[in-house]
């Protein structure tokens, strides 16, 4: 019984971590008003985490139809905060024990007119949910690697 | 040839002078808000400079330029907005702030917070002033949900932003500005500056009235304390005017606005109509009420109603309820109408400042000292050349000691005294302390023994810190100044010890006064012996009494907020108890995060108080983000000061 008590809160802290947790690679980096930074060197990812309005009911399929529309804004609107030509090349919605997690990746041009590969995802699971946003000069950002990024 | 000529010319000045009068401008402010084209604007602006009272109070020099158009007038032109943010808004509006970034990303949060449904909207909430002011009407008609598709938006945006920034500052050495690009620069500093106008106008009428130079010098000079601090931009865009009448009506609210009004009368030479005579006061109320012809009762009745208060030793923003009630009587008895009798006593003509040498101006002094020590630490990190700017925190804060210290006299209170010795400490004038201090044993009845003995503790506690921070060159010059001070008082006022002991005289043991329990005192009492108590250093006890003292028992109490302060300094139990009770009501809650954002971060170095704080932060942390429902902006600054507390 101690055990099985034992082995259910293991699961819940790990589900909790992974949900809370980059790898240990990224390095806090100070939060700039309410995102929270990280920065792995060795591969060049910044990493930024926030809250999200999003619920687990906010990411079926037919919800997920509805982000669409932000892609318009981001790509007319994202200059303003520095990003431009803003594309979305793929995006998926997968289903696991740790919640839904919707991902986007693509690329945009900064200020520096450099490209920047980033990776976006939004992540529930029925208690609490998470927004993330990698981006890269240098590395690719694949969204179907994206459990790399996060403690499992 | 020659009279159609003139005929033309008359017939289009004529035109001019109709258009301009269809504008209907009656103030620089309304005249400053139309779309008058050129000539327009300078038909009416001349008219306006030698009639509005507002205009008239302003010296020639800063005033309107009726010569130029709008553009020339403004704080920021169109075309040098770049330029002039980094002369002029770059000392407060940046430098003030720990982490320009930071505020961006919580202004959108803020802009979050307001919950506009479309998200296309949203992004043109951010530069479009007009769309701006009419979705905010709608939302507080409405009461509207947002839409969750805009949040993500916005918060998206801050991260890509987030990272954007960060990664320019390393490639731009640091430089805030350049960091920020041009795309996100203007259209953010023009919403900005427009907030910080309109922050500006609705204080302080005369402020339209100022050309484009002034009204730069005084944003820079004298209000920037005022209409700086992030939380009244944030106010002001989110909730229009109301908001800021709502902030006025705090303690700290109203001190700033009081400081900022003296600092701009100060500034720009003000001709107060409290400074005017008689006669003058009498032209110019019936200049005001465009009526030359006073009757012999209504000219009595305004010189009566402008002398209400003086005796007293109340004036602007320190009459009574019932000073002005009593100023309203005179006037409508002699015949105003409620009308008339209001614009006579909006416009000044029927009252004064009580002192304008006071502590008002002194405080504003002190603050402008505060940010060239914030400036002087930013380039002393760097290895900057701080000569100049050194030299400029010693003489603002020379010139509040100096202020204090008269206005302690005014004011009979041995606490702004307290603060005269401090600031001239800190200024590294030893003859402004020690004149401080010896008023303090004469004026005050100090005990002398005590005195010292408090100098010795503020050189201890000095030292503490001069010794975490062995380079911070404001520290090295308190400390020095406050050695000498003690050597130069211990000197004057401990004469050295005969030779020869004269016969020890029995001395009858001294009556201490017993102090009434807190249980036992009205609130009244309870504040004079919190107050002696904070002069004795006896913090924790002070802070007892202090909250006996305060009436509201909410943070917009200054005894309230003494209390907390207080405790801080002590062992923090009060402290912890005030908190533990404003975390059942939520507003109190986010109001306690906005003042210790603004009062305690960069100020507080105290080791004692900040671990006091630190744990009553950390209390707040651990209760469950539901339960404490704190807005965005306060989480984040929650987070920002735990951060600073662990440092």
């Amino acid at each position: 019984m101690n055990i099985l008590t034992l082995l259910i809160v293991t699961i819940l802290f790990a589900s909790q971590a992974w949900s809370l947790s980059p790898i240990p690679t990224f390095i806090e980096k100070p939060n700039i008003g309410f995102v929270d930074n990280y920065y792995d060197e060795a591969r060049s990812i910044a990493l930024s985490r926030m809250a999200s309005d999003f619920d687990f009911q906010d990411l079926t399929p037919e919800n997920v139809k509805e982000l669409d529309k932000v892609h318009d804004t981001k790509r007319e609107f994202g200059k303003m905060f520095g990003f431009h030509d803003w594309k979305v090349t793929a995006q998926k919605l997968i289903e696991k024990d740790f919640g839904r997690v919707l991902l986007f990746e693509g690329s945009y041009l900064n200020n520096k007119k450099q490209k920047v590969n980033f990776l976006e995802v939004y992540w529930a699971n029925g208690k609490s949910s998470r927004q993330f946003l990698l981006t890269s000069e240098k590395s690719l950002l694949k969204l179907d690697q994206f459990q790399e990024y996060f403690i499992p | 040839m020659k009279f159609l000529f003139l005929l033309i010319l008359s017939f289009i000045l004529m035109q001019t002078e109709l258009k301009a009068q269809e504008l209907k401008c009656e103030t620089a402010g309304e005249l400053m808000s139309s779309n008058a084209s050129l000539q327009e604007f300078q038909t009416i602006c001349q008219q306006l400079v030698n009639s509005d009272p507002a205009c008239l109070r302003i010296v020639p020099e800063n005033r309107l330029n009726c010569d130029k158009g709008q553009d020339s007038n403004r704080l920021l032109s169109s075309e040098d907005i770049l330029s002039k943010v980094g002369q002029c808004l770059k000392g407060f509006l940046w430098d003030s702030l720990a982490d320009l970034g930071g505020m961006i990303v919580d202004l959108i949060s803020t802009l979050v917070d307001v919950q506009i449904k479309s998200v296309k909207s949203m992004a043109k909430f951010l530069v479009d002033d007009d769309f701006r002011n009419d979705a905010l009407k709608k939302l507080q008609k409405s009461g509207g949900e947002g839409s969750k598709l805009a949040m993500d938006f916005l918060r998206m945006a801050s991260a890509y932003f987030s990272q954007e920034f960060t990664r320019n500052l390393y490639d731009n050495d640091f430089n805030l500005m350049a960091a920020l690009g041009k795309t996100l620069f203007e259209p953010l500093v023009k919403m900005l500056t427009n907030a910080v106008e309109g922050i500006a106008h609705h204080y302080i009428s005369e402020y339209q009235c100022l050309n484009g130079v002034a009204k730069s010098n005084t944003i820079c000079k004298a209000v920037g304390s005022l209409v700086m601090p992030p939380t009244a931009i944030f106010a002001f865009l989110k909730g229009g005017k109301a908001a800021l009448v709502a902030l006025e009506a705090t303690s700290a609210g109203k001190a700033a606005v009081m400081t900022s009004r003296a600092s701009f009368s100060k500034l720009n030479h003000l001709k107060a109509a409290s400074n005017l005579s008689d006669a003058e006061r009498l032209t110019e109320a019936a200049k005001l009420l465009g009526d030359s012809k006073l009757s012999k009762q209504q000219m009595d009745a305004i010189i009566e109603a402008h002398k209400i208060g003086i005796a007293d030793g109340r004036g602007f923003y320190t009459y009574t309820q019932a000073d002005i009630a009593k100023k309203a009587r005179i006037l409508r008895e002699a015949g105003f109408d409620p009308a008339q009798t209001r614009l006579l006593m909006e416009r000044g003509i029927t009252g004064t400042f009580a002192n304008p040498n006071t502590t008002s101006l002194a405080n504003s002094a002190r603050v402008q000292a505060q940010s060239w020590g914030l400036a002087i630490g930013k380039a002393s990190e760097r290895g900057a050349d701080i000569t100049s700017d050194m030299a400029k925190y010693k003489s603002a804060y020379k010139e509040a000691a100096e202020n204090y210290t008269l206005s302690a006299d005014i004011a009979k209170n041995p606490l702004i005294l307290k603060m005269g010795w401090e600031s001239a400490a800190k200024a590294g004038d030893v003859p402004g302390a020690i004149a401080a201090y010896k008023k303090g044993i004469d004026a005050f009845g100090m005990n002398t023994d005590k005195m010292l003995q408090g100098v010795s503790q503020d050189i201890a506690a000095l030292q503490k810190r001069a010794h975490a921070s062995p380079k911070d060159p404001m520290l090295a010059l308190e400390l020095k100044t406050m050695k000498e001070v003690e050597a130069k008082l211990k000197a004057e006022l401990r004469p050295a010890i005969p030779m020869v002991a004269k016969p020890a005289i029995p001395i009858a043991a001294p009556t201490v006064p017993k102090i009434k329990s807190v249980d036992d005192v009205s609130p009244r009492e309870a504040r004079d012996i919190a107050n002696r108590m904070r002069l004795d250093r006896n913090p924790e006890e002070a802070s007892k009494y202090y909250l006996k003292a305060s009436t509201k028992q909410d943070f917009s109490d200054t005894n309230f907020l003494n209390a907390f302060d207080e405790s801080l300094k002590g062992n923090g139990t009060i402290a912890s108890q005030i908190i533990s009770t404003s975390k059942k009501n939520y507003r109190e809650l986010n109001k306690f995060v906005n003042e210790m954002f603004e009062r305690e971060m960069h100020n507080t170095r105290d080791p004692v108080r900040k671990a006091n704080l630190r744990r009553i932060l950390e209390d707040i942390e651990n209760t469950p983000s539901r339960e404490r429902g704190l807005y965005n902006p306060q989480e984040s600054m929650l987070k920002t000061m735990l951060k600073w507390t662990k440092d």
